[in-house]
């Protein structure tokens, strides 16, 4: 039998099942129904045996009633089916005189091929075995009424968009989550782990993510985590890191970059680590770098908390929250961040969507602090534009400034020139925009008479 | 089991006391003729589940055995078919030939081994019948392994 590569479990995670009937075949029962309760079909397939016939290797998983339904009626493929398993989570084992053992949740991308059915394989009824049983305990309807219990005709084969909205309402129903494959992919991978769990979006298909949207929203929430952990490297004060290429980018690279792991259909699950364990994840003191971020996540939900959040985050973390954020704003998907860190058994969610990803924005430009001063100065004018209100002006010592005229000014603009000294008065305004370590400076004269030296 | 036979039964069922359970059965429409079969086995001509119903291997233990088919053995009629019929259901399970059989086996069947049903005229199981063996037959010794469809090469 094939070497698996999925993630050992030590409980069956179907513990309380009943036998509802075998779907196929007369010659072996090789897809069996099982039930939790009237609405969670359980289906378990024989898919491989030893040399010897006694040990037999399952693949188990929950399906809906839908699905069930659309695949008895010649609607879905036997292959699509198993691709449609709730949260795409299916659990193999093999099975030896009534014991199972090697119990593993295997992501469906990692079945070996021959233990799925070829893709033009559909449900015959002339192959059933107990197919009235299963119609009748989960109540499923006669043909004719068939289309009633589905949002539309399905195309043949069912498209995949079909499923993922299937496939959303059954994350809420399965009882194996995301929650607990991410809890069993932070234990194998012996690190904190999150699943960017991207649940919605026109971009977004049940199993398949545009590479743009994808792309862009793995590319900043590494960014996120670098910036942070650049922050908990070497403090709030630190300089920007230009490139990762540089000499001290290469010397931090495994310790402020993360790493897919894993990407699972649901609709599309990427489970992402830091490359090197955080110090900080395996005490029970500190919040590791990926705390940090879901802190940050949760504080940026309200103004007063983002305020006072800033003497834990340089500027380069808040540009970099802002840009994932617009990437979901733009991408307009609905995304759900889990994190898991094993060593200390914690969990914390936290959910985007495009109408918070905007509010969160909008919090976070909040954080852009401006401060005035009024500064009196002799000066000369050196341009003057009577359009845009702009001016360029001549210190004594020589110095020049750019800035504009108050509104309440420009009409006065024609009347000045470029000999006389005037006496101004500036407002001064200091901005500190978010993401950004340099004051930003924006001048505006709100007074101005001729000099009478 | 209440039959009305379209053969007189002077022999006793291999698995009487299985098929006696059932109210209805096929074994009312079977016929004892003679005809040549073909079945999957195992590579090994001698293997114990080579001509054992379904219903009385381990597999189906534990499952509800709602009509007496199970109790009958598989052929088809000819070997093409029976080729054919394997190479399918390997479509939906590729290694169900590890549990069902990657050989096939041919031979004839007489009158005195036992009943068999109409071959089926169903595009999707053409020429497969169902095959109720009598008491003391054993087919092990009528039927030779003529053809390898899976298995290593």
């Amino acid at each position: 039998m094939n070497e698996l590569q999925g993630y050992e479990v030590a409980t069956f995670p179907f513990p309380d099942l009943d036998l509802v009937g075998i779907l196929l075949y007369h010659d072996f029962p090789s897809t069996i129904v099982y039930a939790e309760d009237k609405q969670s079909p359980i289906i378990i397939e024989w898919v491989d045996c030893a040399d010897d016939r006694k040990t037999h290797r399952y693949l188990a998983y929950k399906s809906s009633i839908k699905d069930l339904t659309k695949y008895i009626y010649g609607n879905l493929s036997h292959y699509n089916l198993i691709k449609s398993a709730a949260d795409g989570l299916i659990v193999s084992y093999d099975e030896a005189n009534g014991r199972r053992d090697n119990m593993q949740i295997i992501p469906f991308s990692k079945i070996p091929l021959s233990y799925l059915p070829k893709k033009d394989v559909y449900f015959e009824s002339d192959e059933e075995v107990d197919l009235n049983d299963v119609i009748d305990f989960f109540n499923i309807p006669v043909k004719k009424n068939y289309y009633s219990i589905i949002e539309k005709e399905p195309t043949f084969p069912p498209s995949e968009i079909t499923n993922e909205k299937v496939a959303i309402e059954r994350q809420l129903l399965s009882e194996i989550s995301q929650k607990e494959l991410l809890k069993v992919v932070a234990r194998q991978e012996n690190s904190e782990v999150i699943n960017m769990h991207i649940k919605e979006g026109s971009k977004i298909g049940f199993g398949t993510a545009d590479t743009y949207v994808l792309g862009r929203l793995l590319i900043t929430i590494d960014d996120l985590y670098r910036e942070t952990a650049l922050d908990h490297e070497e403090g709030v004060d630190r300089d920007n890191l230009r490139s990762i290429n540089s000499k001290r980018g290469q010397s931090l690279y495994p310790r402020i970059s993360t790493r897919v792991v894993l990407a699972e259909a649901a609709s599309y699950s990427v489970f992402i680590r830091p490359i090197e364990t955080d110090e900080t994840s395996t005490d029970n003191h500190d919040h590791s770098i990926l705390q940090k971020i879901f802190s940050l996540f949760s504080s940026s939900g309200d103004k007063t908390d983002l305020s006072k959040s800033k003497e834990h985050f340089s500027s380069y973390v808040y540009k970099s929250y802002q840009e994932f954020l617009e990437v979901i704003k733009l991408s307009n998907v609905d995304l759900e961040c889990n994190f898991y860190n094993p060593f200390k058994e914690e969990s914390i969610d936290q959910e985007f969507e495009y109408d918070k990803a905007i509010r969160l924005l909008e919090n976070i430009r909040y954080l852009t602090t401006t401060e005035t001063e009024k500064i009196s100065l002799n000066i000369q004018f050196k341009a003057l534009n009577t359009n845009t209100g702009h001016y360029t002006l001549k210190l004594k010592d020589g110095k020049q400034l750019k800035g504009h005229f108050d509104d309440l000014l420009t009409s006065l603009i024609p009347s000045l020139n470029f000999t006389d000294r005037y006496d101004v008065t500036i407002s001064r305004a200091k901005i500190n925009s978010t993401g950004s370590k340099k004051l930003k400076f924006e001048d505006t004269i709100i007074s101005c008479l001729q000099s009478k030296t | 089991m209440r039959l009305k036979p379209k053969f007189i039964l002077l022999m006793d069922f291999k698995y009487k006391s299985y098929l006696d359970t059932y109210k209805t059965c096929m074994i009312s429409d079977c016929e004892e003729l003679e005809r040549p079969a073909y079945r999957w086995v195992f590579e090994d001509k001698n293997d114990p589940d080579n001509f054992k119903p379904q219903f009385l291997k381990s597999d189906f233990e534990n499952h509800s055995k709602k009509n007496c088919n199970g109790y009958g053995l598989s052929f088809f009629d000819k070997k093409i078919e029976a080729r054919n019929a394997l190479i399918k259901r390997c479509k939906d399970k590729e290694n169900a030939y590890k549990v069902v059989g990657s050989h096939i086996a041919g031979g004839n069947l007489k009158k005195e081994d036992g009943v068999s049903s109409k071959s089926s005229t169903d595009p999707k199981n053409f020429g497969h019948f169902s095959f109720f063996e009598y008491v003391n037959v054993d087919l092990v010794n009528s039927f030779e392994i003529v053809e390898k469809v899976f298995g290593d090469e």
